[in-house]
């Protein structure tokens, strides 16, 4: 299907459906906070049992989560010293190392033994599948860098990981997609560092990115389209097929693990429906996480949290930040939106909605790293953070693109429309939402109630329940601070305990990050699309402090 | 992980689709009646005693927890609730569970079993005179100047806890040095005001009235005559406890402002006026035309309003004017005291009692009032009844022989009264009953004052005419006894 993918130019009946879904997310999550505030103070009976409900439908969500979280975490950590090199062989001698008698490992490592078996189901399904992919060695990486303002401090250490990876680097093209806006320094920057690193991969291109091209916003996505489509025409006059090249889009700041893509190009192998797939690693924000304020900490190690969260969830996740994908389907749906601020969520929803609903994201159990948003100052941190949160709530300007074209598709069932309608639109209202519910409006009965209310028996039992609900919730947080603290950059694992204490307590912020850093942008990014008030593209300032 | 994903997930709706409606019922108190199988509305007692750590008997049972505690899931009805603690006296109520609602019992005091008393002077006292929130009381042994003795005590922590120093230390300290040149006059009267230090005895020296101003905490030095400040004698003398260097007298219809320091004299700053009171920088009088004004002052201007515009307190305020009494309660409250016992407050219901009334206190916090005739003594909650417009005076005791002083004591839960010969406390906040306790005999109509700082009640013996106290409320009553005998061995040192 051949989709237009953006708000803009719509007839006047698409228009209106259009501005009907950008109000629908906001005004659903005003509508809640509001509500909930007045029926705090006009029925707060009925106030405290709905608050009730849902602090315990919190409870179990966040236990759903963190199971969850767990399972992933473990798969994480056993695929850390796995041989993604090997396990290509395998996929290139397919047929050799199934007929073969393999032994798995002993059940009492069961890292290694579910590892094992994992790899092994992979295997299975795709000979059944009869869709093997090309040889590993004719699959190259392609990997493009935006660069708009970053300096060459925050681009260098991505651009030496690539360097070292255990995928061979001479099957890796390296292009910088670089904004003609930026300053002769960053220009130079890049050049210089296309002379240093040019023998160590196939090549590195620097493509400088016009400004106010016709049809495009100044956002990310314009300039990686742009750099991705003069890729493209280096690749194929370079006699390199399209099928056979997976492109990652990274962030400016991205480090990778050595072993990024051999992971990648295992699982781009051993997926049947490769070219109907996109690739999503773990976000980690290790570059610089101890040179920020905790409560930036503390945040981003929540993010990475989500995103392993979603990764047990395949069927519904969705691209997030770097991320990979067939070059192939990239060129099929043609690129990136050039209009829209989440570019990273956008692929996707516009590759699922072009292959019919058939297009899903495989999560790849390695990380890589980036920076935590952090300035020279805590006032300045918490304004970066803010409006990173609020660009990535911004993500809500696809719930109306979406809706609009799957109320146009003929091809994707019912069911996944309203499966993934759901999740969209609950996610954005929940992000808006949950924070000040949970931290302030849960609590407007039982200090302002009338007196009628105060001796009732709701009123004591009520926060007696939820307090018992919170302390429940507590163990999640254990959790939560135990695993982080296992996250941490691998190099700075030798830390003093009186650090790990105090990177603990730490997150006592939580109320105050969900409420202010988290609930607030996204509650003002759903605000603005509610009133037509479109975004700018702001880039998120990187800071890399002096290290203590 | 789909499959597992998918089992986890109806797990715990299921579990939630049952948990939910659970915890909600119980929160609302709605539970199975055990052997009906039907559901029923439960209620629930909140009990809280001073001190904490009672034990509590219920229709007879022990239960396992201790004060402060919930009582739950208690079938609506009647219930007997006994608190017993160590070295306390049992206290008892009968309480009526309602369904859905919870009955707060927060305030239970608990008295001291046996009541100890202490006897603080060696002279025989005629006369105790309270002056509201001040960490001492004035005593008389006789009518003249000499005879006016100051009882001050500490109010810091440790006072409450250690046992009184075992030392000469004086208990009563003449108020007047023995030198003074007015020290054989005869008190006629003494101005006070509440929370402030500072007290104003008008005495008749040979025939002479002469006004003394002195500070009781400071000791005898600091006394001073201030007769000159004062050409005619006043009907009324007020100042603001925080700002005692200024006097408003009130004498032929005018208020003078005065300033002590300087002496200056400001006459007339309000004329034509027949009764007054202030607090603060507000004056509240009554006009020669019997209308309730007010002014806020301030050395350059004097600007008046009234007090309410609502017709029926203006009414009132006319038809039972002029008033033996006004008090300010706040800023913008004021109580009136008509000469037949009529007590008139700007606060609805404007007509709290329509005679008899001899006297009562204000409790700031939550707004009360006490208020007594010679034989029946009540209250009204003007903060448990702000849905109702008109609240109601809930009778203590309507069968009094001689009740001459009331105080409020432990935040407005308790009310301390002095009835005849006896002393008694009654608790407002508790069941439909309430219970009057008595706490020991005084000497009649001698005066009682309550310190709600010391928790302490000082009153005059009756057996032994001296000053004594009991401590009512221990503040610091929570405080186990290892850290009590710690703190003794530290003062020791």
């Amino acid at each position: 299907m051949n989709i237009h993918y953006s708000k803009e130019n719509l007839s006047s009946a698409e228009h209106r459906l259009q501005r009907l879904f950008e109000i629908l997310p906001g005004l659903t999550s005003w509508l809640i906070l509001l509500g909930m505030i007045i029926l705090s103070f006009s029925k707060p009976l009925w106030a405290a049992i709905l608050i009730i409900a849902f602090d315990l439908y919190w409870l179990f969500k966040l236990t759903y989560m963190m199971i969850f979280l767990l399972l992933s975490y473990f798969r994480l950590t056993t695929e850390e010293e796995t041989d993604w090199n090997e396990k290509i062989q395998h996929v290139d001698d397919i047929n050799t190392y199934i007929n073969s008698a393999s032994h798995p490992p002993s059940k009492l490592n069961l890292g290694k033994y579910f590892s094992w078996r994992r790899h092994h189901t992979e295997l299975l399904t795709l000979k059944n599948s009869e869709k093997l992919p090309c040889r590993s060695h004719e699959i190259y990486n392609a990997v493009i860098f935006p660069v708009a303002k970053e300096s060459r401090e925050i681009i260098e250490p991505g651009l030496e990981s690539l360097s070292t990876q255990t995928f061979p680097t001479q099957r890796v093209l390296v292009i910088f997609a670089v904004e003609e806006r930026a300053t002769q320094q960053i220009k130079n920057d890049i050049v210089i560092l296309q002379e240093k690193y040019r023998s160590k991969f196939w090549d590195i291109l620097v493509i400088f990115h016009p400004d106010n091209l016709p049809g495009e916003a100044r956002v990310k996505g314009a300039n990686v389209t742009y750099a991705a489509r003069r890729a493209t025409d280096y690749l194929t006059q370079n006699n390199i097929p399209v099928d056979n090249v997976i492109l990652s889009c990274f962030d400016a700041d991205t480090v990778v693990s050595h072993h990024f893509f051999a992971c990648l190009t295992y699982h781009f192998m051993v997926t049947p429906e490769r070219y109907n797939a996109s690739f999503q690693p773990i976000p980690v924000y290790h570059n610089n996480i101890w040179q920020v304020p905790c409560f930036a900490r503390v945040m981003e190690i929540g993010s990475s949290f989500f995103q392993l969260i979603e990764a047990t969830n395949p069927e519904k996740l969705v691209t997030f930040s770097s991320h990979s994908m067939s070059l192939k389907a990239l060129v099929e749906v043609d690129y990136w939106p050039v209009d829209m601020i989440s570019d990273d969520s956008a692929i996707f929803w516009k590759c699922y909605i072009h292959f019919n609903g058939n297009y899903h994201v495989v999560p790849i159990l390695t990380t890589l790293s980036m920076d935590v948003a952090g300035s020279k100052n805590w006032l300045d941190t918490i304004r970066t953070i803010y409006k990173q949160k609020k660009r990535w709530a911004w993500g809500v300007e696809n719930f109306p693109i979406v809706m609009r074209l799957f109320l146009k598709s003929k091809k994707i069932s019912l069911y996944d429309k309203v499966r993934h309608g759901f999740k969209l639109f609950e996610g954005h209202v929940s992000w808006a939402t949950w924070g000040f519910l949970l931290s302030f409006i849960g609590w407007i009965p039982a200090i302002y109630a009338r007196q009628e209310f105060t001796y009732s028996v709701v009123s004591y039992n009520a926060p007696r329940v939820i307090a018992v609900i919170f302390n429940l919730a507590g163990l999640s947080l254990a959790i939560s601070i135990l695993l982080s603290i296992s996250l941490l950059p691998k190099q700075e694992r030798k830390i003093p305990l009186t650090e790990k204490i105090k990177h603990a307590l730490e997150w006592c912020l939580l109320p105050f990050i969900l409420t202010f850093l988290s609930a607030l942008p996204a509650l003002d990014a759903q605000t603005r699309l509610m009133f037509g008030r479109y975004m700018e593209f702001w880039i998120t300032d990187k800071y890399r402090g002096i290290k203590k | 992980m789909t499959q597992l994903r998918k089992i986890l997930f109806i797990i715990f709706v299921i579990l939630y689709l049952i948990v939910c409606p659970s915890l909600i019922l119980y929160s609302l108190g709605i539970m199975i009646e055990p052997g009906k199988k039907k559901m029923v509305k439960t209620g629930i007692i909140y009990i809280a005693s001073i001190p904490s750590g009672a034990s509590i008997t219920l229709n007879g049972e022990l239960l396992k927890s201790e004060t402060p505690t919930l009582i739950d899931n208690l079938i609506p009805g009647i219930y007997k609730l006994k608190l017993n603690a160590e070295h306390y006296q049992s206290w008892e109520a009968t309480v009526f569970v309602s369904p859905e609602k919870a009955t707060p019992l927060d305030n239970v005091l608990l008295l001291p079993n046996p009541i100890a008393t202490t006897e603080l002077s060696d002279q025989h006292i005629d006369q105790l005179i309270p002056i509201d929130d001040n960490p001492f009381v004035i005593v008389t042994t006789g009518p003249n100047t000499k005879d006016v003795f100051v009882h001050i005590w500490d109010e810091s922590f440790t006072q409450n806890i250690l046992p009184e120093r075992p030392d000469k230390t004086p208990r009563l300290k003449p108020l007047f040095p023995a030198s003074m040149e007015q020290i054989e006059g005869k008190v006629i009267k003494i101005y006070s005001i509440a929370a402030s230090p500072y007290l104003i005895f008008e005495i008749d020296q040979d025939g002479q009235t002469k006004f003394l101003w002195t500070d009781p905490l400071l000791g005898t030095s600091k006394t001073e005559d201030i007769t000159n400040l004062f050409p005619v004698t006043p009907q009324s003398i007020e100042w603001s406890a925080n700002d005692p260097r200024h006097l408003l007298s009130f004498q032929n219809n005018a208020i003078n402002r005065i300033d002590i320091a300087t002496k200056a004299i400001y006459p007339k700053i309000i004329n034509q006026a027949v009764n007054f009171t202030s607090y603060g920088q507000t004056i509240f009088f009554i006009s020669e035309d019997k209308t309730l004004l007010k002014a806020s002052i301030n050395t350059s201007e004097t600007t008046t309003r009234l007090v309410s515009a609502n017709p029926l307190f203006n009414d009132l305020v006319l038809r039972h004017s002029p008033f033996s009494k006004m008090t300010a309660v706040s800023e913008n409250s004021i109580l009136l005291l008509g000469k037949d016992g009529e007590l008139i407050s700007n606060l609805k219901p404007f007509l709290l009692a329509d005679h008899d009334i001899q006297g009562f206190r204000w409790n700031k916090k939550p707004q009360k009032i006490v208020l007594w005739s010679k034989t029946k003594i009540g209250f009204i909650d003007f903060a448990k009844n702000a849905q109702n417009s008109f609240p109601a005076i809930t009778w203590l005791q309507d069968k009094g022989k001689d009740i001459t002083n009331a105080f409020w004591v432990n935040e407005g839960s308790h009310i301390i009264f002095a009835d005849n010969d006896q002393l008694f406390i009654a608790d407002t906040d508790c069941c439909e009953t309430k219970a009057i306790r008595k706490i020991t005999d005084i000497k009649k109509q001698s005066g009682i004052y309550y310190s709600e700082r010391a928790g302490r009640t000082f009153y005059i013996n009756k057996d032994t005419d001296r000053l004594s106290s009991t401590d009512i409320v221990a503040q610091y009553a929570i405080l186990h006894s290892s850290n009590k005998n710690t703190l003794i061995k530290d003062e020791e040192k």
